[in-house]
């Protein structure tokens, strides 16, 4: 039990705490990669530090959801920290710890911040909010059936058990049915982080952006905790990615030997993950909008026919 | 070695018309012809003796089948090299016989192999040697005409490809690993060990690829295009024998597929084939705008026709269905090369612009009128009779819905065809078009009509026993 | 063995169905030269592991003919062409879907065949045909001539991913027939469509409308 509660400690420091590296690491690989020093991987730890020492200005006309949204966005990532195999394959909420959790508690976050972004009243936020809440709601049935087309195969619902059962038989990760599902994964995966091609994390240009223009109005601590929940929902997605996809190497045990190379092995498949994200944003240009509906409907093929192979083979 | 011969001829024949000057292209032409059809008549009366001719291997293989594709090929091209040297455009002078003479080598070489990846190869071959010489006057229309030949073609002969791997899939788990696995008679006698399934699925893309080449319907949309766009000697050559060389693809394969999975099955799909493309065409023959593209739909009608004959199958139906392929092939080249020559007369394919034929172009005039008779299936000549031999197949098979429907579109496709002869023969001739005066003009139709009332009412003897063996290798 | 051709064979469908959303042309042909570099690799891979040495040789003759020299006379087709502006109203995404249903029929197509097959690469063979269908549905739905050949291209590399995964190639003698073939066939096609561009100042096949009835 204490073995438990250590590794859902371990868990919870290691989104929290390496989160922000996670960003700044893919922020320095693409600056190298354009041929630029760019910032150190330790910047967004200054940036939120910074943040955190400035005086919060709230607008006079929003209402308390301009207010508990960054801690709502916070909450929802410290917790699904805890339902997502990130070191050991059966985290603390385990037992709860399904697909359908998983996405109630993203779609919770995204839901505040849509509201945050139209609460304030400027135009920017408003057209932000409905340009993430079309993109969530194209990205989110992609996500579950992706999940499920791994449920299925592994025959349970639940996270720990489909990574453990991929761990098994690491062969069953190359089948096409899972490679379909890891496609889709990876395009909502950067649908839902607000990366390119759909959104760009690193411009302000305001007819393009999404995730940018809805917390525009935010500063201060309040902009410190967005930030921070972003970047965990990078983190938390990429191992997402990383651990039921390339399924090795995740401990199912809680000894502090096994936690240690989960966290080292984990280091090192999300090293790899922020490379490819890295290459991609460099070399591909973001899409018109207009464009977006069709990449995440192509995304919803995928899952969905990696889903229906499942049934073909049986 | 006969085979061999076979094949060097017309490639020797296309590669010398490359290097000769332009005045001695003519007999060189000629004579490559000549030979053509000498060693065809060679392999076919060795084919009679022997049963079966193979060389290289066995690579190259004639049964009765392939003999009597073989004659039909040389004796077609040799009437359409007759009018190749009247009628070549001048625009495509310096390529125009060096291809006719590759695309007749395209034929023989897929009606001679044995092995059906190559038989693909060559049926490929036919249309990467042809496209140009649709092209070959170079307008607008023959340009686009090309053009959907080329794609339609080759995007259904790749279908066949399909097809043709998935049959190797099956010869392959039935025999592990082997040389020969594509060869055609090793597949006729693995056939029985295949999975059906498998087999099945792989003659259907065999039949919609080769069929696209036959001009069946629905995949016959290149064709009336196609056939009316080129110079007259290749269209007597498309019509009259490349569609049948798809069709022989289909047939090669629908042998393996009645061992592997019944007649059944082979048979239906050819049925709902067959008739659709006689209702399709019968359809547009009622009124027909343009003669050349009325001669082409009446191809894809014949063809329909043979399929149905292959579908009703017995003694009778395959037999009619062969025999009406050769009469179809000679009716067809002595008809384009009258269409071609009214074309070039009154400078248009336009019914409605064709006028008094029987008074400006008598001797024209007259030979079409015989060999559009003969094409409607009348006594005395040769359609009649396959015609009559493929319906006592259906009425006797037990498909008699299918016969009579056939001969209800046929009935169609008749009175269409009157209609359009009668507003052309008829009418106050233009005084600009003037009568074809060489006597020599009259020798290729003259030859095709000699033929087809050959086979229509004195039969040569050899003839039933030729087409009771092509039968016999067909299968049921 | 059965991964690497598995993940090859599903990159080789991932390039088909980007070709099928993409309207760049020179994006999509760099996708068909991507998508031909994959299936040259399959070739060399199941040499490798499977000890058909003469695998190799049709390996790099793929390779010469798919990667180097049929992109190189499509180049000349895209150049040359005029750039039509996409519509915002023209989407891809019924097009996607009509993919994914192409998808799902070549996995029932393919039931029989992966039955039969035995070959520790049967399971990567539904996607070869998948791959090859989706090149097929490039070429009808197209309307120009570029899209028209690119589809063709398509198609065939998926046949011959499909030979490759069910049978490991076809007879040599087959295999250098085929490929003579498709280079043949594209240097016809690209003299017929430099043809109609002279003639149309354009690829468009919507403007190939004298033939009728």
């Amino acid at each position: 039990m204490t073995g438990a509660l250590g590794a859902g400690i371990l868990q919870l420091a290691v989104v929290a705490a390496g989160a922000p590296l996670l960003r700044g690491l893919t922020r320095t690989l693409k600056a190298r990669l354009v041929g630029r020093r760019g910032p150190g991987p330790l910047q967004p730890y200054r940036d939120l530090g910074k943040l955190l020492g400035k005086e919060a200005v709230v607008s006079s006309t929003t209402s308390w959801i301009f207010r508990v949204t960054p801690y709502v966005l916070a909450a929802t990532m410290l917790v699904a920290a805890l339902v997502v195999p990130v070191v050991v394959a059966r985290p603390p909420l385990g037992f709860a710890g399904n697909a359908i959790l998983l996405m109630a508690l993203f779609v919770l976050g995204t839901f505040f911040l849509a509201l945050a972004g139209l609460d304030a009243g400027s135009a920017f936020g408003g057209m932000g909010s409905s340009r993430e809440v079309a993109v969530a709601a194209l990205a989110e049935p992609t996500v579950i059936l992706a999940i499920f087309a791994l449920a299925m195969r592994a025959g349970t619902i639940d996270l720990g058990g489909v990574v453990e059962r991929l761990g098994d038989e690491p062969a069953l990760a190359l089948s096409p049915g899972h490679l379909m599902a890891f496609a889709a994964f990876f395009i909502v995966m950067l649908a839902e982080t607000g990366r390119l091609p759909v959104d760009n994390p690193a411009t302000h240009l305001e007819l393009t952006m999404i995730h940018e223009a809805m917390v525009l109005e935010y500063s201060g601590r309040y902009l410190a905790l967005v930030e921070w929940a972003s970047a965990m929902k990078l983190f938390l997605f990429l191992s997402l990615l990383a651990n039921l996809f390339l399924p090795w190497g995740v401990p199912s045990a809680t000894t502090p030997a096994a936690l240690g190379l989960g966290a080292v092995v984990l280091a090192g498949k999300l090293l790899v993950l922020a490379a490819a994200l890295a290459l991609i944003e460099t070399t591909v240009a973001k899409l018109r909008l207009f464009r977006v509906p069709e990449l995440l409907a192509g995304s919803f093929v995928l899952a969905l026919l990696s889903v229906t192979t499942v049934f073909l083979l049986r | 070695m006969r085979l061999a011969l076979l094949l060097a001829v017309p490639l020797m024949g296309g590669l010398a018309l490359l290097l000769v000057p332009g005045r001695a292209r003519r007999p060189v032409h000629l004579l490559a012809s000549a030979l053509t059809l000498a060693a065809a008549l060679a392999v076919a009366a060795g084919v009679v003796q022997a049963g079966v001719l193979a060389a290289a291997d066995g690579m190259l293989r004639a049964d009765a089948l392939s003999a009597w594709m073989v004659v039909l090929v040389a004796v077609v091209a040799g009437l359409a090299a007759l009018e190749a040297t009247r009628a070549a455009p001048p625009e495509a002078a310096r390529w125009f016989l060096p291809l006719f003479h590759l695309f007749v080598f395209t034929m023989l070489g897929a009606v001679t192999t044995d092995d059906v990846g190559l038989m693909w190869v060559a049926i490929e071959g036919t249309t990467l040697a042809s496209v140009f010489l649709v092209n070959a006057e170079r307008s607008r229309e023959s340009l686009e005409a090309a053009y959907k030949y080329v794609l339609i073609c080759s995007v259904g002969i790749a279908l066949a490809f399909v097809g043709t791997v998935m049959l190797y899939f099956a010869d392959l788990s039935v025999l592990g690993a082997g040389e020969h696995a594509l060869r055609w008679t090793m597949l006729v006698d693995l056939a029985g060990a295949m999975p059906a399934r498998l087999v099945q699925v792989a003659f259907v893309f065999l039949l919609v690829g080769y069929g696209t080449k036959a001009g069946l319907a629905p995949m016959h949309t290149w064709l009336p295009d196609a056939h009316s766009e080129a110079p007259a000697p290749v269209s007597a050559l498309m019509s009259g024998v490349l569609l049948a060389v798809g069709l022989y693809g289909v047939l090669r394969f629908k042998v393996v597929v009645d061992v592997a999975a019944g007649p059944q099955f082979a048979s239906r799909l050819l049925g709902a084939v067959g008739l659709a493309s006689v209702a399709v065409a019968a359809l547009f023959l009622w009124r027909p705008a343009n003669f050349k593209r009325m001669l082409a739909y009446s191809s894809i009608e014949h063809l329909g026709l043979v399929c149905l004959g292959v579908a009703f199958g017995g003694p009778w139906g395959t037999a009619g269905a062969m025999l009406h392929v050769a009469n179809h092939g000679l009716a067809k080249a002595a008809l384009f090369i009258l269409a071609g020559r009214i074309r070039a007369a009154y400078g248009t394919a336009d019914i409605a612009a064709v006028r008094g034929l029987r008074g400006a172009m008598p001797v024209t005039a007259r030979g079409f009128l015989t060999a559009m008779l003969a094409l409607m299936g009348l006594p005395p000549f040769g359609l009649f009779v396959s015609e009559v031999m493929i319906f006592r197949a259906g009425f006797e098979g037990g498909h008699a819905v299918v016969a009579v429907l056939a001969i209800g579109f046929l009935v169609l496709a008749f009175g269409g065809l009157l209609r359009a002869l009668h507003a052309m023969l008829d009418g106050e001739p233009p005084a600009a078009v003037r009568e074809i005066s060489a006597w020599t003009a009259a020798v290729p139709v003259t030859i095709a009509l000699g033929l087809l009332v050959l086979t229509g009412i004195a039969w040569p003897p050899g003839l039933a026993a030729a087409l009771e063996r092509i039968a016999s290798a067909v299968g049921p | 063995m059965m991964a690497v051709c598995n993940l090859l064979a599903f990159l080789g469908l991932l390039a088909a169905l980007l070709v099928v959303w993409r309207q760049s042309r020179p994006g999509r042909l760099q996708l068909f030269v991507a998508q031909s570099a994959l299936l040259a690799a399959l070739a060399a891979a199941i040499a490798l592991y499977s000890g058909h040495r003469e695998l190799l040789v049709v390996a790099a003759a793929f390779a010469v003919v798919k990667v180097i020299v049929v992109p190189r006379v499509l180049r000349r087709v895209v150049v040359g062409a005029p750039v039509r502006p996409v519509a915002p109203g023209r989407s891809a995404g019924l097009k996607l879907l009509g993919a994914g249903v192409l998808v799902l029929v070549s996995y029932v197509v393919m039931l029989p065949v992966t039955a039969a097959t035995s070959l520790p690469t049967a399971g990567a063979i539904p996607l070869a045909f998948a791959a090859s269908l989706l090149g097929l549905f490039v070429c009808v739905s197209g309307r120009d001539a570029f899209t028209h050949i690119l589809g063709f291209l398509v198609f065939e590399n998926g046949i011959f991913g499909l030979a490759l995964l069910g049978a490991y190639g076809l007879p040599i003698l087959v295999e250098a027939g085929v490929f003579l073939d498709v280079l043949v066939i594209v240097l016809i096609m690209e003299g017929v469509v430099v043809q109609i561009r002279r003639e149309h100042a354009s690829i468009d096949v919507d403007r190939l409308r004298e033939l009728r009835g």
